[in-house]
């Protein structure tokens, strides 16, 4: 037999619960959009004092600061907002003085936090500025479980130009997978020349060769990477692919007769790469590899040497048009309208 | 009169911050932060007839930076230099600024002061 007793007890339960809950979302919601109204303001006025000063070109105060009171989060989100549209010196001693004067020692203390979130904001503050005495605490934060912490950890390490910090990172990148390792190799290629001598260290180990070259590939560093003419000797083709990329950007005194070699490997990525290298050097001989390669047997090389052709200008473009048929014609053809 | 630029950028900040350096410098700046509000003002061939320089955002919330210095270039041939400024700081990013008709490109961060130094030469 149905009681409808209870059953009535227990719907008026259900829509006590749902009320309660309607009425925390609505407490919430007017709560967050109260707080996004205070944090804005606080922002605003952060923002406006570091705008004041830029203007006036006046160095950073302590006194002159507005209150930070509690709000050394906001304040990092502001500092973080500002490195990314403002450079120079003047703005560098800006961001110099807040962190020493109101984020530092908070950073240190939060490095050992139980959460995580402050952990965060420790690494975040290092990864703007840190100093020697910081590097163990840096360490251990690249070694933290949350990749959230770990990343701006790894900024600061190279910020920080601290050898076992990159030694660390290279490593991270060796035994990390997927999108983590762009951050990472991110963070190695804004090194400074310390941190390139580190990497050129590093690289003699062939447990790391690869992933050194992969840094080096990412940037022109303007120096002449010592191993890379003996890499072109070197039996494996990854090898040769990777260094091939280093020298798009690193030259060696001899950097075309590399490429005009990369084109007679067997290696389909070595030969595109080596096409895409001939292009930066517009001589009757590039023209003619480059022309001669619309014909090759793989799209990827025909695109490239296509491409090649195209950056060559009206000399390349002429060339182009003239294919008269077969892959030679279709790569040129998409060239044209594509490439 | 003074040169004129027109500025635009959604940053507000950064918009009020150029601004201020540029009058500074006793440059006449319109400042604008959307991209169909700078669309629009440079529709007119007579605001354009004004202006020294025309410094751009690259990444806009409704068009392309991009897009717009393309239509800008198409229409007036380069009559009007244009610095780019954008986060976007590859070599690929730079080229393309630089192939659709910008005459500078300056990656953020970036100092103000460069900018200016950059505004003074290619306005001269």
């Amino acid at each position: 037999m149905i009681d409808y007793h209870l059953l009535t007890l227990f719907l008026i339960g259900e829509a006590f619960i749902l009320l309660f809950l309607m009425g925390m979302i609505v407490f919430h919601r007017i709560f967050r959009s109260f707080s996004d109204r205070v944090i804005a303001k606080k922002k605003d006025q952060f923002s406006q004092y570091y705008l004041s000063l830029i203007e006036s070109k006046k160095p950073f105060s302590v006194q002159e600061h507005p209150k930070v009171g509690g709000n050394e989060k906001i304040l990092l989100e502001t500092i973080e907002e500002f490195k990314q549209r403002i450079g120079g010196e003047l703005w560098y001693s800006i961001q110099k003085g807040v962190v020493d004067s109101f984020l530092i020692s908070l950073a240190r203390k939060r490095a050992k936090s139980f959460f995580w979130i402050k952990r965060n904001f420790s690494s975040r503050v290092f990864a703007l500025k840190a100093y020697p005495e910081d590097e163990e605490t840096i360490l251990k934060l690249m070694d933290d479980k949350k990749f959230l912490v770990r990343s701006p950890a790894s900024f600061a390490s190279v910020y920080l130009e601290s050898q076992r910090g990159v030694m660390k990172l290279v490593q991270t990148i060796k035994n990390e997978y997927g999108y983590s390792q762009f951050i990472y190799l991110d963070a190695l290629i804004q090194g400074s020349e310390k941190v390139f001598q580190y990497l050129i260290d590093i690289a003699k180990d062939p447990l790391y060769h690869k992933i050194i070259l992969k840094v080096l590939a990412a940037r022109s560093w303007g120096r002449v990477i010592p191993f890379l003419e003996s890499n072109f000797n070197s039996g494996d083709p990854e090898v040769r692919f990777l260094s091939l990329k280093v020298l798009m950007r690193n030259p060696l005194p001899n950097t075309s007769e590399h490429f005009f070699k990369g084109v007679l490997e067997q290696d389909v990525g070595i030969r595109a790469l080596s096409l895409e290298g001939i292009g930066a050097y517009p001589t009757d001989q590039s023209s003619a590899i480059l022309e001669k390669a619309l014909n090759d047997s793989v799209w990827e090389v025909r695109l490239s040497a296509g491409k090649a052709l195209k950056r060559l200008g009206q000399l390349g473009i002429n060339i182009l048009c003239r294919q008269k048929e077969g892959v030679a014609l279709e790569v040129a053809k998409y060239v044209l309208v594509f490439g | 009169m003074g040169k004129k630029v027109l500025v635009v950028d959604d940053d507000q900040s950064l918009l009020k911050l150029i601004e201020s350096a540029f009058k500074s410098k006793g440059y006449e700046v319109v400042s604008l932060s959307k991209g169909n509000d700078a669309m629009n003002y440079l529709k007119d061939e007579s605001n354009v007839n004004s202006l020294s320089l025309l410094v751009l955002d690259r990444m806009l919330p409704d068009i392309e930076g991009v897009e717009i210095l393309k239509f800008f270039y198409e229409k007036y041939q380069g009559k009007v230099p244009v610095i780019i400024l954008s986060s976007l700081s590859s070599e690929k990013d730079v080229m393309e600024g630089l192939s659709k008709g910008a005459t500078d490109y300056l990656t953020k961060p970036f100092n103000v002061e460069v900018l200016l130094q950059k505004a003074e030469k290619i306005t001269r």
